[in-house]
């Protein structure tokens, strides 16, 4: 919200008169928040035919006979302003600041990175991984299969219920035991902002539980050359890494290169536990290159490269020897600088993960399930669609943006079974049989003010999926499982959401949503086959005869905006119909089922204050979730966490003291699977930035101060976090901004 | 001028489905397309043939017999034909369990019957018959019985020996199989009659992983010595189908079939 009254409400315009001569008017125009120069803005007067554009520095020029003009100011991804200037004979120096003008998510989204609020998650300065930035947002929590790649929860909900995108771009995973998230593709030095919508109010993506979009980074906006490299190490894991990003802008093209290698060995859990086989290694590489077609258009290409290998994963019966991600798309921006025509936004995408994984390097003798055999795994996930999307701007503070958002995933995993013994013959599955998975849909989000104090968005989103399985191996076996033969599934889901938001005043801002919010199942749900869970030890059986899962939810949210002090409310309650999850199909079966009903109801408090230099922060998040078929607590639901921070910032140093506390879960599911209780733990963080000159900068901290041995609930296995964690970091950038 | 084109379409569509309709129906004309036979013989003025539809092996082989006037050629249709199998170990003999066709009327004209070999080795095979106009004959064979772990020969809790014969799936594929088996027991060394009154469970494992599948069907009695059912098979490999025969609850016998796909 406090984005629109920034775009809509306070842009600052500052014309002064300065210095004689005749008919020159003289201009810097800038962004709006980062209040850098801009390149390439067209300045068009209104009354006549002529025009300029800014130079590399922000500034253009214009001769004109004195009298009274409308100056059009545009720019590709920014409002048009329109400025009266009276010239009387006398030379005007302006300045324009532009706003932006994607104003893509609101309200419900807490946009990281992009605007000067104390609440935004962007202001601490101890970024080492992308699972920490999504661990800052109170309502997100990470399920840890092994020391990589975290896997998101919101509210209680996770994989198939929430949607994670890397720019808007679906991703799925390749390997059936997920260990290969969408979010560990984009590297913290290629992640401009994270986008976490909680609840499913924002339905640019489908799901019952709300959104993480990774927004990668652009190349720099002046024109030039800057770099930024890092290296560090951190102790638990004897992790070592190094990043570096190179950047280039010109007149009309830039392009942005980054790297990152990582190496990690075993890591070690609190009390000086070696968890062993968990070590990994890493690389990533990123590239974006941007063309200025015209004045009105651009071109960006995007790749993203992924290779990881030799992954450990102490939870699950095997470990990731291979995976590989190829991530790339085109994006075509048009904006017409009409203000009835629609601003278009066209991307294509591609994307395919492949992955690997075996227990040759594990002791299979010693094994409960499936003794005395090896089991490599092989999956392959590959999608690609296109997004349209269309934006309106039919009056000063209301916009609409139609989207058009097609993709196709194309999915298939297969196991073999080798025994030790050799008389034994070699046995084969096909886990995922070639699934095909057809989604169209539509989107519609308003956004309208109310007059001055209310604000009011309404998103419609109609989704047409087609899907089906063509492996016929894969699909006899799953057959032998179903009810009926049939496979193929189709569905038409409609889900709409309204969100209302009322200016007390300067200070207090209310928001009410409500939603109605459909999801289909995970291509998993649908046609998974065999699939071993190791919570409950029973092998889990796609059905494709599930209907889609629906909610019905509703979000009551406070905001406090202060002169010192800031904090965010949130109350929550999510009613979801058609719950999925496994019924028992006989002793070593269980297939997806739609249950009646679940409910999820909780509650999330952010604030900070701060004096001078110093800023005391907090955060709490509560949720309970309950399955009313089964009688009983839902699963993957975390505990009550609270956390407490005081940071110093100073012109150099930056230092910060961090207290997390999680009570014990003790609301666990013991039908639907069998969970175990958790107990509750306390850790200590400390962080330290230091800014030695221009171009060098000293990053340090301890992570779990006390070296306390804990797991968190959503641990699968119970698999230990990290204890004392002390990490090292040297960055040097140049030239480094200020 | 849309009529025209329109009728010229229906024409067209039904030339089409009239070659179709050819061409399946060519198919199903011949019932001895895929058998081989096995013997033939003249007697009685009746040209008897008997056809196999693979090699003989321990377990249930299906016999197909046609039999002719051998002037005229013409289909006799109706007669008895019976399976005769005979094991002779020299200081004994003994038969096999039977399938004869039954009742007096071919099917597509074959009379289709079974032989149960309960053991590899050379078996002496006559087919004999008689007919409505007083014919009668026989036709007999050498069959090179290989060898197999198709039947199973139990001694049930009530001290007689029982055959239980594995039917299908004779070529297992993953996914759900029609399970089927013929139980027999010994009378004497010349009768192996059916069993007809048995409860059949059965179980499928796979021993080197510890673990079965769902969805499995007992098998129920269809008929003569048959009982069918279904199998899942999750996965190719190595796997073992438990078959218990009950009797009023109490088990009678217990045997498993190793089937690897």
């Amino acid at each position: 919200m406090r984005k629109i009254i920034l775009i809509f409400i306070s842009v600052i315009l500052n014309s002064g008169l300065l210095y004689g001569g005749q008919t020159e008017i003289k201009g810097l125009v800038r962004d709006g928040l980062s209040h850098k120069p801009l390149q390439g803005v067209n300045i068009v007067i209104k009354e006549g035919n002529k025009g300029s554009a800014t130079d590399d520095k922000g500034y253009f020029t214009l001769h004109l006979s004195p009298a009274a003009y409308t100056l059009v100011v545009s720019h590709i991804g920014y409002r048009t302003r329109y400025i009266r200037v009276d010239l009387q004979g006398e030379s005007q120096q302006l300045q324009i600041d532009l706003q932006p003008a994607v104003i893509e998510r609101q309200q419900a989204i807490t946009v990281y990175g992009a605007q000067n609020d104390p609440l935004d998650k962007n202001r601490d300065k101890w970024l080492n991984s992308t699972d920490d930035m999504m661990r800052r947002f109170e309502g997100v929590t990470l399920m840890r299969r092994a020391n990589f790649a975290l896997e998101p929860s919101i509210r209680g909900l996770s994989y198939g219920q929430i949607s994670t995108t890397i720019d808007g771009m679906k991703i799925f995973h390749a390997c059936v035991d997920r260990m290969d998230p969408a979010t560990s593709y984009v590297e913290v030095e290629n992640l401009d902002r994270l986008e976490v919508s909680k609840g499913a109010y924002d339905l640019s993506q489908s799901s019952v539980g709300g959104s993480l979009n990774f927004v990668t980074r652009d190349p720099q906006s002046l024109p030039g050359w800057s770099s930024e490299s890092e290296t560090g190490f951190e102790s638990a894991s004897a992790l070592r890494r190094l990043r570096g990003e190179l950047s280039w802008r010109g007149r009309h093209q830039a392009l942005r290169v980054s790297m990152s290698l990582k190496k990690a060995d075993s890591y070690y859990a609190g009390d000086h536990t070696l968890i062993a086989r968990s070590g990994y290694s890493k690389q990533n590489a990123a590239v974006k290159y941007m063309i200025s077609l015209n004045d009105r258009s651009r071109l960006t290409l995007n790749y993203i490269g992924d290779f990881a290998r030799d992954i450990g994963y102490p939870a699950l019966l095997m470990d990731a020897t291979r995976t590989i991600a190829h991530i790339g798309s085109i994006k075509y921006e048009w904006n017409p600088a009409l203000r009835w025509f629609p601003k278009f936004n066209t991307r294509i995408y591609y994307n395919q993960i492949r992955h690997w994984m075996d227990d040759y390097g594990r002791d299979v003798r010693q094994r409960e399930v499936m003794a005395d055999m090896y089991m490599p795994m092989y999956g392959v996930a590959t999608t690609y669609g296109a997004i349209v999307a269309a934006t309106f701007l039919p009056g000063r503070d209301s916009f609409l943006k139609l989207t058009l958002d097609y993709y196709r995933l194309n999915s298939f995993a297969d196991m073999k079974m080798l025994s030790i013994f050799p008389d034994i013959s070699p046995a084969y599955i096909v886990n995922i049989a070639d699934a095909r998975l057809d989604n169209l849909a539509l989107i519609a989000d308003y956004n309208t003010g109310l007059g001055p104090r209310w604000r009011l968005r309404g998103n419609l989103r109609l989704d047409y999926a087609r899907r089906d399985i063509y492996d016929e191996f894969g699909k006899n076996a799953l057959r032998a499982f179903w009810q009926s033969p049939a496979s193929a599934v189709r569905g038409l889901l409609p889900s709409g959401s309204l969100s209302l938001e009322w200016r007390a005043n300067e200070r207090h801002v209310l928001n009410w949503s409500l939603a109605a919010a459909q999801r289909m199942p995970s291509h998993m749900e649908n046609y998974s086959f065999f699939i071993y869970n190791l919570l409950d030890g029973y092998f889990y059986t796609g059905n494709p005869g599930l209907k889609p899962e629906s909610s019905l939810q509703t979000d009551l949210g406070w905001k406090y905006r202060g002169r010192s002090l800031a904090a965010d409310f949130a109350l929550f309650f999510n009613h979801l119909n058609n719950y999925i999850a496994g019924r028992w199909q006989s002793a070593e079966f269980k297939i997806y089922e739609n249950f009646s009903g679940a409910d999820l109801y909780g509650l999330e408090w952010n604030g900070a204050y701060s004096r001078g230099a110093y800023t005391l922060a907090g955060s709490l998040s509560h949720i309970r979730g309950y399955n009313r078929a089964l009688g009983e607590p839902l699963p993957y639901i975390p505990p009550l966490a609270v956390s407490l921070s005081l940071s110093y910032t100073g012109k150099q140093w930056w230092l910060q003291f961090r207290w997390l506390h999680n009570a014990a879960q003790k609301e666990v599911a013991y039908k639907s699977t069998r969970e175990d209780t958790t107990p509750a733990f306390s850790r200590l963080d400390l962080r330290g930035r230091y800014r030695l000159n221009g171009q060098w900068e000293l990053k340090a901290g301890v992570e779990n101060l006390l070296d306390s041995y804990y797991h968190e609930h959503l641990s699968i296995n119970n698999l230990p976090s990290p204890g004392r964690n002390i990490y090292l970091g040297i960055n040097y950038g140049w030239p480094r901004n200020p | 001028m849309y009529m025209k084109f329109i009728i010229s379409l229906f024409a067209a569509a039904i030339l089409l489905a009239g070659c179709d309709n050819t061409a399946d129906s060519n198919d199903a004309l011949d019932p001895i397309a895929d058998l081989t036979m096995i013997n033939e013989a003249y007697i009685s003025g009746t040209l008897i043939k008997v056809y196999a539809d693979k090699q003989a092996e321990v377990g249930y082989n299906r016999y197909y017999v046609t039999l002719s006037d051998s002037l005229s050629g013409k289909s006799i249709d109706r007669a008895r034909v019976v399976f005769k199998p005979m094991m002779d170990m020299g200081t004994m003999k003994h038969a096999a369990p039977v399938e004869n066709p039954q009742g007096m009327q071919s099917e597509e004209g074959l009379f289709r019957g079974a032989v149960t070999y309960i053991m590899a080795g050379m078996w002496s095979m006559s087919v004999e018959f008689d007919d409505e106009n007083g014919r009668v004959g026989s036709c007999n064979f050498m069959a090179d019985v290989a060898a197999t772990q198709n039947v199973k020969k139990v001694t049930g809790s009530d001290s007689l020996s029982y055959f239980i014969t594995l039917v299908e799936p004779m070529t297992p594929r993953v996914g759900m199989n029609d399970f089927s088996i013929c139980v027999n027991y010994k009378q004497n060394m010349m009768s192996f009659p059916e069993v007809t009154d048995v409860e059949v469970e059965i179980e499928p494992t796979m021993p080197s992983m510890g673990h079965g599948s769902p969805n499995n069907e007992n098998p129920q009695h269809s008929g003569g010595a048959h009982y069918k059912g279904k199998v899942n098979f999750t996965m190719s490999g190595d796997w073992q189908v438990a078959v218990t025969l009950k009797r009023n609850g109490n088990i009678l016998a217990q045997t498993a079939f190793d089937i690897t796909l």
